[in-house]
């Protein structure tokens, strides 16, 4: 009877999140004009990682180690992951929430508030993570794969992800406690993207460490590609997830005592 | 669990604390860091109870701990002590759970769509609530003709008036029919219609669906016109639990006087007569209300002098200024 | 109108001198954007080198790793003077009806958005862009002759006027549509790519460096960049260029100027 409920909740959750997104988009364009500008302009971003790799291997031999397509899985991916953060993690939409208080509205509705913070995100977001899709198909197209590293791919880009967005909720509450706005998080997501677009090994050890472990978005990136291309070890597919799995946990923690200590704007 | 029975709302010795921050101006950003904070006492072993089919007003001046209380009930913020009970069910544990049979208006916070015209939120917040068809239309034809929505549910939202976006947050935010709601300042800055209708349809709901409501509120209409109770919090202590006419009683038993006059005169020396005003052909006096039937009293307002005269209640809302006053004077 | 002009200087400086918690929250922009110059063409030092030592070159097109790198500094740094907040102040005034009760005259409101925003980017620019252009400067040893400072500075003068005339009309589109966000970022990235932020034009086969070399948005990046660095000469018909460039985008801001401003009066704000 139990997972019985809990699968019927997850569904109503899902089902409920999607309701937020389909009128999120529908206040989007009711303004079809601009709305369709910024939705292309923000597709165009992931397109300049791919000029700027196309034209890297036209006039050198790229990155030692990794093929031009090899690279373009990696700044696809990238460019998706950063896409993603900002679909469900914009830090503007929660810093102001926060700030004016209107977090409460959220917390009065029958379901989790980590769904609607999930889902205030911006919209405008998809156009670039359909861009990168492609790219990443487009990469894909080009590489010889296998499909146990093919499975595994696909498995550690979710839990990375879910491990990445974590962190950065947790970023923002911290940051906003601190800087009381936005812009810190937001521009440090954008460096985060720049750094995980190329392969971590070229950061040296300290690099390597810093966009793993310290700042989780390498479980998402770099070792997702790397996995799927075999230039790791089986181990690395299952470090990653546990990792990620762990640090679900610690953010969810940090994220729920927060919530108890949450004081809105207005007393 | 909710329970079918029992008190709608049971608050009992609630406490709450915030940590308030000092920012210090003109110091190094690393200051940021490390703030100063002093412990603020938002409630103080606050206890009380509502039951089903009660309107009772939350009064108080600006951080008396009304809206910290409204939070706790709504299961927004919970209490470092203390019990609370809704229907019968602790909101902060079970907040999902009693999210669907209680209503929440924040008068600051509009849950409105933007760039969408209000029926568009009516129709997300049916599917959120999962709300079935015949019941949806039936609230929404209701909410429309008591609220007087005709003209404004299919505008577009940023083309409000703040009064009309507060009659469409008041119908978007009840839509599920709930037994009991919670209204935070749900008529401040809203102008006089809209405000009219937003508490003939909070009066009617109560009337035909038996709806219990707790308002916190300043204006002073809410109190005088819908509630039967009032509930008066001061820095975070229940200070007042009973009728209005009970707080009339206690500091409201004068009576104002106003006699309009053919020429002008000295005000009469009677004793407990005060004198508030005085212009050219009037007066208006305050007098205790067992003066009323003041011999000298009667004989000047009798007199050739006098045209007309009037005994009137004091308006609530000095009957509350005197509340205040004798408060802060005690402490 | 160097009389109005220093007038307003002193008007900004004036409304400059801001209060202290103001002074806190500048402190912590300034820290931020100091941080972020350096931290986007932090990745291109590990990029370039990996990919300079995998192709085992000393040159890539015109470029040593040295002067690859310095590139994307001084293009960071350039970014400052470039990228305004004048679309957003026109949107903001235009949407707000301010401008309809802020002036009765056209010609007023221009000179006013203008040297606000002109002031402002030049102060904020300078803060942050003449120290980091020093560092840059000193850790990559480049040797700036004067004939290559003027010649950075009048590319720059020409870039930022252009980006100032583009921003401009971008800005009166406001009156047309709901939000110039898209149009304004859109515009941001196609001078970043057209214009040598994203990569230098150079690099680019053939025909398209060639078409880059006709457009406005050279200007902005890859000219002043090379000027400053004196890596290449800059032909003096590349210039013209720019100043045709700017001609037309000035006689076209003109033009939808007029037709904004007779909207947003008949309107009445």
């Amino acid at each position: 009877m139990e997972p019985l409920n809990a699968l019927k909740r997850i569904f109503r959750n899902i089902r409920v999140f999607l309701l937020m997104q389909w009128y999120a988009a529908k206040e989007v364009f009711a303004y079809r004009v601009s709305a369709s500008f910024t939705m292309v302009a923000i597709a165009l971003g992931p397109l300049m990682n791919f000029v700027f790799i196309t034209v890297i291997y036209s006039v050198s031999s790229g990155i030692g180690g990794w093929s031009y397509y090899q690279l373009l899985l990696l700044s696809g991916v990238a460019s998706f992951i950063i896409s993603m953060a900002w679909y469900f993690a914009s830090p503007w939409t929660l810093v102001n929430l926060m700030k004016q208080g209107g977090l409460d509205i959220y917390l009065t509705r029958p379901y989790p508030p980590y769904l609607s913070i999930l889902s205030l995100g911006s919209i405008y977001s998809a156009s670039s993570a359909f861009t990168s899709i492609a790219i990443i198909a487009y990469a894909l197209a080009n590489s010889s794969i296998s499909f146990m590293p093919a499975i595994e791919f696909f498995v550690a880009i979710a839990f990375g992800l879910a491990a990445f967005i974590a962190f950065l909720l947790v970023l923002t509450m911290i940051l906003y406690s601190l800087f009381k706005s936005a812009r810190w998080t937001q521009n440090l997501m954008n460096v985060f993207g720049e750094f995980s677009t190329y392969p971590l090994t070229i950061y040296g050890v300290m690099g390597t460490f810093i966009f793993s472990l310290l700042v989780p978005i390498g479980l998402a990136t770099y070792y997702p590609v790397a996995i799927i291309y075999e230039k790791t070890d089986a181990f690395t597919f299952f470090a990653i997830v546990a990792f990620a799995i762990a640090l679900i946990t610690l953010f969810r923690v940090l994220f729920e005592r927060y919530l108890k200590n949450y004081t809105s704007a207005i007393g | 669990m909710i329970e079918k029975d029992g008190p709608a709302v049971r608050v009992e010795d609630v406490h709450k604390e915030f940590k308030s921050y000092e920012t210090r101006h003109g110091e190094g950003f690393l200051s940021s860091i490390r703030r100063r904070y002093k412990m603020k006492k938002a409630l103080v072993e606050v206890s009380f109870e509502i039951n089903r089919g009660e309107i009772v007003a939350l009064l108080g001046k600006n951080g008396s701990g009304k809206s910290t209380l409204i939070k706790i009930l709504t299961g927004v913020l919970h209490p470092d002590s203390g019990t609370v009970e809704v229907l019968g069910t602790d909101p902060w544990r079970d907040r999902e759970t009693l999210a669907r049979r209680i209503g929440v208006v924040f008068g600051a916070h509009e849950q409105l769509y933007w760039n969408l015209p209000a029926i568009d939120t009516f129709e997300f917040r049916k599917a959120l609530y999962g709300v079935d068809n015949k019941q949806y239309n039936k609230m929404l034809k209701y909410f429309i003709d008591v609220l007087e929505l005709k003209e404004i549910y299919k505008r577009q939202v940023r083309e409000l008036s703040l009064g009309e976006r507060m009659k469409c947050n008041f119908a978007a935010s009840l839509l599920h029919n709930p037994e009991v709601v919670f209204l935070d300042e749900p008529t401040i800055g809203v102008d006089l219609p809209s405000s009219f209708a937003l508490r003939d349809a909070l009066f009617d709901m109560n009337k035909k669906f038996g709806t219990t409501f707790l308002i916190a509120t300043h204006v002073i209409d809410d109190v005088k016109i819908l509630a039967q109770r009032a509930i008066i919090l001061d820095k975070g202590k229940k200070i007042y639990d009973g009728s209005k006419a009970g707080i009339t009683k206690m500091f409201g038993d004068h009576r104002e006087v106003v006699a309009y006059l053919k020429h002008g005169m000295d005000a009469p020396q009677i004793k407990g007569l005060n004198l508030v005003e005085s212009a050219d052909g009037y007066m208006k006096f305050e007098i205790p209300g067992k003066m009323i039937k003041n011999r000298d009293l009667s004989a000047f307002l009798t007199s050739e002098n006098v045209v007309d005269y009037s005994i009137s209640e004091p308006e609530f809302s000095d009957v509350l200024r005197q509340f205040y006053k004798k408060r802060t004077r005690r402490s | 109108m160097a009389n109005d002009f220093s007038r307003s200087a002193a008007r900004y400086f004036a409304i400059f001198k801001i209060s202290a918690k103001d002074m806190l929250s500048f402190r912590a922009d300034f820290v931020l954007t100091f941080i972020m110059k350096i931290l986007y063409p932090l990745v291109m030092v590990f990029v370039w080198t990996v990919v300079f030592r995998t192709s085992n070159v000393t040159k890539i097109g015109t470029y040593n790793l040295t002067g690859m790198i310095a590139y994307f500094f001084i293009a960071s740094v350039i970014e400052l003077a470039v990228f305004t907040d004048l679309p957003y102040s026109m949107q903001h005034d235009i949407k707000h009806g301010s401008i309809a009760t802020k002036i009765s005259m056209p010609i007023a409101y221009l000179r006013y958005i203008f040297s606000s925003n002109m002031i402002n980017n030049f102060i904020w620019g300078s803060i942050i862009g003449i120290p980091l252009l020093a560092l840059i400067t000193f850790v990559f040893g480049i040797h700036v002759s004067v004939a290559q400072f003027m010649m950075f500075v009048f590319t720059l003068a020409l870039g930022v006027l252009i980006a100032y005339s583009l921003e401009f009309i971008i800005g009166c589109l406001s009156v047309y549509t709901n939000d110039i966000n898209g149009i304004l970022t859109f515009e941001g990235l196609m001078a970043s790519l057209l214009g040598g932020a994203l990569i230098p034009i150079t690099l680019f086969p053939g025909v398209i460096g060639k078409v880059m070399g006709l457009l406005p948005f050279q200007f902005m990046f890859y000219l002043p960049i090379t000027a400053f660095t004196g890596s290449t000469a800059i032909k003096s018909v590349v210039l013209l260029v720019g100043v045709a460039w700017l001609s037309a985008f000035i006689i076209i801001g003109y033009f939808i100027w007029k037709n904004a401003f007779k909207k947003i009066t008949s309107v009445g704000g």
